[in-house]
């Protein structure tokens, strides 16, 4: 990637773990450290797939559950990610960063309203969040490289193309998980927490 | 209840929902990592080159599979292009050393959307390779020592996560945790506390 591209992205994800970090409130730094972790893990499970493999994102599920503050949460495992498996790298931490987290945020404010009502809305919503977030990643990553290699669409449909499996196992995982959590720990869930 | 009653129990409580959570999440991965899942390494591209019979071999993974037709791009330590091809099926490619190498020369690989990965062949082992090695033994030596070094970080490359590292992520992003709750914990109280000396101000003011 390119260096402007690099801080570009390194600004913008600064800003939003600001805009995160003040959005925390005191009773949901657990979920946070929850999602985090989660994340964090899930680039470690891999699916075999015929004669490839993918692996798991998570970014639906954690910008769904915890909103901005998924932008925290997220350079915190990737920047793990990136010490300890040498994933990704220190220097593209921040675009990483960026287009993990803001589709995540997006999913958030498209899907969330969704998670107060019957358990089916609910997996549908969390399917699409899933989903959703993994496709808009994959454009926001085809827009970043855009800049080195000088050919959004075909390097956008590549990526799609190739992440088109994970995007759906990405929302039926998506969906099992929120609606576990609906049954077995809804504080969790957006408009669920106590207030604190 | 007063002010420390409150912070503890309001501390007391964090921890609960810490313990709680983590059960609770702990349960969710483990169902995830069993089904039908493997644990192997993802999103690492490296590329792996070794001189052997006048030859510069080249070997490109992602840690559980190779680099299929992966972009490889040697340049000599001035930035010029030596030569440049695609890797095979297996991951590999490979050139002869030019006949005038000079100084090390670094192996570029472009595995598409953004994978990438450099590795440095010494003009040593290069020289070694092209049997001239035998001019120097310091020569020597460096170029077998360097290429230990290239086969135990290649080793190292190769494995997967360690359970250790996975534990040890966790445990710090639940620290960190842990602290900002500590941090936000201490404002939160420091607020409470101003706001009810500026009440008792208030009411002073108003008595007198």
């Amino acid at each position: 990637m390119s260096g402007q591209v690099l801080v570009a992205g390194g600004v913008l994800a600064f800003a939003g773990t600001a805009i995160g970090l003040k959005k925390i409130d005191y009773d949901s730094i657990v979920h946070v450290a929850i999602l985090a972790s989660a994340f964090f893990v899930a680039s470690l499970i891999h699916v075999n797939l015929g004669p490839s493999s993918v692996h798991l994102i998570l970014n639906g599920v954690v910008g769904l559950l915890l909103g901005w503050a998924a932008f925290p949460a997220i350079l915190v495992a990737l920047l793990l990610q990136a010490v300890f498996f040498q994933y990704g790298g220190i220097t593209a931490l921040g675009v990483n960063t960026l287009i993990m987290a803001t589709p995540a945020v997006v999913c958030y404010y498209l899907f969330s309203p969704f998670l107060n009502r019957g358990k089916r809305t609910v997996f549908a919503a969390s399917f699409m969040a899933g989903a959703g977030s993994v496709l808009l990643s994959c454009l926001f990553l085809g827009f970043a490289l855009y800049f080195t290699e000088k050919s959004f669409l075909e390097v956008s449909i590549l990526i799609i193309t190739a992440n088109l499996p994970i995007m759906i196992i990405e929302g039926v995982v998506t969906g099992f998980m929120v609606t576990f959590l609906q049954r077995v720990y809804p504080e969790i869930l957006p408009g669920k927490r106590r207030v604190g | 209840m007063n002010s420390k009653e409150l912070k503890f129990s309001s501390f007391q409580g964090v921890c609960k929902e810490f313990s709680v959570g983590l059960l609770r999440i702990s349960l969710v991965l483990i169902i995830l990592v069993f089904w039908w899942c493997s644990p192997v390494s993802a999103h690492k591209v490296y590329v792996f080159a070794w001189a052997e019979g006048g030859v510069v071999y080249t070997e490109s993974s992602f840690g559980d599979r190779r680099v299929n037709n992966g972009s490889i791009e040697v340049e000599d330590m001035a930035g010029t292009l030596v030569t440049k091809g695609v890797t095979d099926d297996e991951g590999n490619f490979s050139f002869k050393i030019p006949e005038d190498v000079s100084s090390d020369l670094v192996v570029n690989l472009d595995a598409s959307m953004g994978h990438r990965a450099i590795w440095t062949v010494p003009l040593a082992e290069m020289q070694q390779a092209m049997g001239q090695g035998a001019l120097s033994g310091d020569s020597s030596e460096d170029s077998k020592a360097s290429l230990d070094l290239a086969m135990a970080q290649k080793e190292k490359l190769e494995k997967g996560p360690s359970a250790v590292k996975i534990v040890a992520g966790i445990g710090i992003i639940f620290t960190l945790a842990f602290a900002g709750a500590w941090v936000r914990g201490r404002i939160n109280q420091r607020r409470i506390n101003q706001g009810q000396g500026g009440k008792g101000q208030v009411r002073r003011g108003q008595g007198d």
